[in-house]
C-alpha cells in the first residue's frame, strides 16, 4: 500500500488502537475528520463528493442520481427493492456482525510478511527458458510439493498470488500454505537449488516502492487513484463502484483518458491499488462484497479482466449497459469469479438470449441466484447443485447381482467369522488354491467433514502390505500374497483381531456390490472354457482389537472372487481375497443407498402377469428374498409357490451349512 | 507366466494416463466380451463401455492410485487387479475414494485386455 508522507495529516489516528486511518479505504465515521489531499480517505460520501466534485454521488447513496439518471435501478445488486437488494443487505448485516475483520481491513498497511514468501533460483534453473520464465512451472512445483509435505491433510496448497521481482519471485498464499511451503528451502528445482524465506519487508516492496524509485508523479497518481477509489466504494454496502469510469470527474482531471486511453490503461492501475488496500483474501472478502462496471462500454471484459484477481471472491456483480453481446465476452475473467450470486447484464446486447444461456452462466457461476434481478434458484436449490457437481459421478446404490444367495450367505457369514473364528471361515471357504492379500492406504482422503476419528497405528499391517505402488522386490511381493488355507492362516493369525458392524441392523455401515464373473478356473478340470462365479466388492469398516484393549476404527475395502470349490473342498471357495485398509471414514453414500445392502436393488420385478406377480409377492413375504431373486426361483421351478419355497430352504441349507447339494452348486456353475 | 505383477502395474499406469488425457480412447483396452460396471450400471462390449465412460459428465478427471494389489486370476493367465485411490474432477478441490476391480484376460496374441472392470466411488 502506499506509504504516507510523514507529514501526511492522519484521520483518527488516535481514535482507536486498531491503527485506524493509516490509509486506505476507510469506512464511514460520523463527523470524521476531513481528508486531506494527500492524507486519508473518509469514506463518506457528501465529504467526498463535496470535496472531488459536487455533482457526483455514491452509488446507494441518498444524492442526486448521477449522469444515467435513474437507469441504475433496473439492476444492479445494491439497488432497488429487488432481490439483489435483499441479498445485498443481508450481505451487509452479515458484514455487520463481523466488525472486527472489517476494521483489520482498514489497517490497509501491508505488512504481510506472514503471509508471503520470497524465492530464489528460478532464473538459474532450466525453467527460466520457458516462454514465461519459468514461473508457471516454478509455481506448479511448489504446489504439488508442498501439498505432498504434509499427507496428514488433504488441502492442496494454493499460490494465490505471484510476482517476479529481478531474480527474486515473491508468492503469496495463505498462512498454513506458507508453512508448507517453506519447507521446501533448498528443495532442487530444475536444476537450480530454491531458496524460500519469508517475504522481507523491505521499502520496496510490493505498492509500497522506495521512494527514491518513485517518481513524486507517480505517487501523486496513486494517490489520486485511492481518493477516486475512496469516493467510489461504500462501506455500508459493502460496494465497490468502478461504473462509467470514463465519465469519472476525477480521472479525468488526472487527465488518464487523454487521446484513446480508456478503462484499459486505468483499470489495472485501480486494481493494483485496491490490491494494496487488503492483507488478505479474507479481508477483501470482507470488505467487498459487491462490485459494479455498469456504463463502462465494455464490449468485453478484457480490459477489467484484473477484477478476477484482485477481487475473486465477490458475491455481486453489475455488468448494466455496457456493450456484451455473448457470453464469450466474459471469458477473460475465466472461472475465477465463482462466488457470484446476483449478475446483473441488463441493458447489453447479449439481454435477450440470456433465458438460453443459463446452463451456460452456471458453467461460470456455479454459485448464482440472481440473474438480472431475478431470482431463479434459491440458496438451497444452490447448495444441492454444488453438492451434486461435487460428485459429478453420481452414486448409485449398491448393485447386488447375485446368484443363487451365494454371494449374500458368503458375506453373511464372513463379517462374523472373521471376527469370531476365522479358522471356521478358513474350513467354510477357502481352499489350498485360495490367495489372500492386504494391502493399506495411508493417503486415503479422510471425506469432506473435519474428521477427527483418530489413525491407530499401520504398524499391524505394514509388514504384510502388498501395495504393489510402494512394493516393487519381487520377492516381498510373492512373500505377501498368501497361497492356500495355511499360509491364509498364518496371515490371519497376525493380524488384529476385528470387530465388523452387525450386517442386518447396521446395514448403513456397508456397501457391498456383487456381479458375476465368467471365465474362473474350473476346479475339476472339465470346463475348459472356464466356470461361472462372482465377484464382490464390499465397503465397510471394522473396530481393531490390539494389546491395549483400545478399540480403534478403520475402513476397508475387500475384493473377493468366488467360485464353485474343488472335489473334497468347500462347495464354494474364494479364489481370491485383497483387503484394503485405510484410515477411518464415513461411507457417505448413506444418504441414497438401499437400505438393505444385501438385496437386490430393483423393485419388484414385473413379469406382466398378475397371476406370477402375486406368486412373487408371497415367496417374497414367505422368505424374505429379493423380488427378483424370487421370480428367478419361480421360473425355475416352472412357477409352482411351493416348489419354489422349497428351492430357497435348500439354497438357504446349503449354503449356511456349506453342505453339498449338487444342484444348487449346478446353479452356481451355470 | 509373464510376470503379472508387472503387467498389472504397466496396466494401471497406462489406463489412468489415458483415462485422464483422452478417455474415448480407451476402447483397444475392452473386448466384445468385455463388462464394465460403472456405480452399479453394467455395461457390455467395447464400443458401449467407451461411450458410457465419454459420456461421463466432467471435463478433466485426475487419478491418483494410492493402492494396487495384483493376484493371478485363473491358469490361463488371468490376472484381477485391485485399485483404491483418489480421483479429482474438474475443479473440484475435494478428492472422491474410489476403489476399481480390473480382470485382464490374455487375448492370445500376446497382450491383455479388460474382462471386468467394477468401478465403485468410496467416499470418505
Amino acid at each position: 500500500m502506499v506509504q504516507l508522507a510523514p507529514s501526511a495529516p492522519r484521520a483518527h489516528r488516535n481514535a482507536s488502537p486498531s491503527v485506524r486511518g493509516r490509509g486506505g479505504i476507510q469506512k464511514r465515521k460520523a463527523g470524521g475528520t476531513r481528508v486531506d489531499k494527500d492524507g486519508d480517505l473518509v469514506m463518506d460520501p457528501t465529504i467526498a463528493a463535496d470535496k472531488r466534485r459536487a455533482a457526483r454521488s455514491q452509488l446507494g447513496g441518498s444524492g442526486p442520481s448521477r449522469g444515467q439518471g435513474n437507469g441504475r435501478a433496473t439492476g444492479g445488486p445494491p439497488r432497488g427493492a429487488d432481490a439483489g437488494l435483499i441479498k445485498a443487505q443481508q450481505a451487509i448485516i452479515r458484514g455487520l456482525n463481523a466488525k472486527s475483520s472489517q476494521a483489520n481491513v482498514l489497517e490497509s498497511r501491508m505488512t504481510a510478511a506472514g503471509t508471503r514468501l520470497q524465492i530464489e533460483g528460478l532464473s538459474s534453473s532450466k525453467a527460466a527458458a520457458n516462454p514465461d520464465g519459468g514461473m508457471e512451472s516454478l509455481l506448479a512445483f511448489l504446489e504439488r510439493k508442498a501439498s505432498a509435505m504434509d499427507t496428514n491433510s488433504n488441502k492442496a496448497v494454493k499460490i494465490t498470488k505471484s510476482l517476479k521481482r529481478g531474480d527474486l519471485i515473491i508468492i503469496t498464499a495463505g498462512p498454513e500454505d506458507v508453512e508448507r511451503i517453506k519447507w521446501l528451502d533448498n528443495f532442487s528445482f530444475a536444476g537450480a537449488t530454491l531458496s524460500i524465506k519469508p517475504y522481507e519487508l523491505k521499502p520496496d516492496k510490493v505498492g509500497d516502492k522506495k521512494k527514491e524509485d518513485v517518481s513524486p508523479k507517480a505517487q501523486e497518481t496513486k494517490e489520486q487513484l485511492r481518493s477516486v477509489l475512496a469516493t467510489r466504494y461504500n462501506a455500508d454496502l459493502k460496494l465497490l463502484d468502478l461504473s462509467a469510469l470514463a465519465k469519472d470527474a476525477g480521472l479525468i482531471q488526472m487527465g488518464v483518458f487523454d487521446g484513446t486511453t480508456t478503462t484499459s490503461k486505468i483499470f489495472p492501475a485501480l486494481m493494483v491499488v485496491c490490491d494494496g488496500l487488503f492483507k488478505t483474501r479474507q479481508e477483501k472478502r470482507d470488505a467487498i462484497v459487491s462490485v459494479t462496471l455498469a456504463d463502462n462500454e465494455l464490449s468485453d471484459v478484457a480490459d477489467v479482466s484484473e477484477l478476477a484477481q484482485t477481487f475473486p471472491d465477490i458475491q455481486n456483480l453489475d455488468l448494466s449497459r455496457n456493450r456484451i453481446s455473448q457470453l464469450d465476452s466474459l471469458d477473460s475473467w475465466g472461472n475465477r469469479l465463482r462466488n457470484i450470486t446476483t449478475l446483473i447484464l441488463t441493458g447489453n446486447p447479449i439481454e435477450p438470449q440470456l433465458p438460453s444461456l443459463q446452463a451456460e452462466l452456471l458453467k461460470k457461476y456455479p454459485r448464482l441466484e440472481i440473474l438480472n434481478g431475478i431470482q431463479f434458484r434459491t440458496p438451497e436449490q444452490v447448495a444441492t447443485a454444488l453438492e451434486v457437481a461435487k460428485f459429478p459421478i453420481g452414486n448409485a446404490p449398491p448393485d447386488f447381482r447375485d446368484v443363487g444367495q451365494v454371494g449374500e450367505n458368503f458375506i453373511r457369514q464372513f463379517v462374523v467369522l472373521y471376527d469370531t473364528n476365522r479358522s471356521a471361515l478358513l474350513t467354510n471357504f477357502y481352499d489350498d488354491q485360495s490367495v489372500v492379500s492386504t494391502s493399506i492406504n495411508m493417503s486415503a482422503p479422510r471425506g469432506a467433514t473435519r474428521n477427527t476419528v483418530i489413525i491407530p497405528p499401520w504398524q499391524p499391517y505394514t509388514k504384510f502390505s502388498r501395495n504393489l505402488v510402494k512394493i516393487n522386490n519381487l520377492p516381498t511381493q510373492l512373500s505377501r500374497r498368501h497361497r492356500g488355507s495355511q499360509a491364509i492362516n498364518t496371515l490371519w493369525t497376525a493380524l488384529p483381531a476385528t470387530r465388523h458392524p452387525d450386517i442386518s441392523t447396521q446395514a448403513d455401515k456397508y456397501l457391498i456390490e456383487c456381479n458375476p464373473l465368467p471365465g474362473l478356473v474350473d476346479p475339476t478340470g472339465q470346463s475348459p472354457r472356464g466356470v461361472d462365479g462372482l465377484i464382490i466388492t464390499m465397503h465397510g469398516e471394522f473396530e481393531e482389537q490390539n494389546d491395549k484393549q483400545e478399540q480403534h476404527l478403520r475402513s476397508f475395502s475387500r475384493t473377493f472372487v468366488l467360485g464353485p470349490g474343488g472335489p473334497g473342498g468347500p462347495p464354494i471357495r474364494v479364489v481370491s481375497d485383497m483387503m484394503n485398509l485405510r484410515a477411518w471414514a464415513p461411507l457417505a453414500s448413506a444418504r441414497n443407498m438401499a437400505a438393505e445392502p444385501v438385496t437386490a436393488p430393483a423393485p419388484v420385478a414385473a413379469t406382466g402377469n398378475p397371476q406370477q406377480e402375486a406368486m412373487t409377492v408371497q415367496l417374497v413375504e414367505r422368505t424374505g428374498m429379493t423380488p427378483n431373486y424370487a421370480v428367478l426361483c419361480l421360473t425355475e421351478t416352472g412357477w409352482d409357490l411351493e416348489k419354489a419355497f422349497v428351492a430357497f430352504q435348500l439354497n438357504r441349507v446349503c449354503l449356511h451349512f456349506s453342505s453339498s447339494i449338487p444342484s444348487i452348486i449346478n446353479k452356481f456353475i451355470g | 507366466m509373464a510376470d503379472f505383477t508387472e503387467i498389472a502395474k504397466q496396466f494401471t499406469e497406462y489406463y489412468y494416463n489415458q483415462f485422464d488425457k483422452d478417455r474415448s480412447q480407451l476402447a483397444p483396452l475392452y473386448r466384445q466380451e468385455s463388462m464394465l460396471t460403472f456405480e452399479s450400471a453394467s455395461i457390455g462390449g467395447a464400443g458401449p463401455i467407451v461411450e458410457k465412460l465419454s459420456s461421463l459428465p466432467f471435463q478433466s478427471v485426475k487419478h491418483a492410485v494410492s493402492t494396487l494389489d495384483a493376484q493371478p486370476s485363473n491358469t490361463s493367465g488371468g490376472i484381477l487387479i485391485l485399485v483404491t485411490g483418489a480421483l479429482l474432477v474438474d475443479e473440484e478441490q475435494r478428492p472422491m475414494n474410489y476403489s476399481q476391480a480390473f480382470q485382464l484376460l490374455p487375448d492370445g496374441a500376446g497382450s491383455y485386455f479388460i474382462f471386468n472392470d467394477v468401478f465403485k466411488l468410496v467416499f470418505g
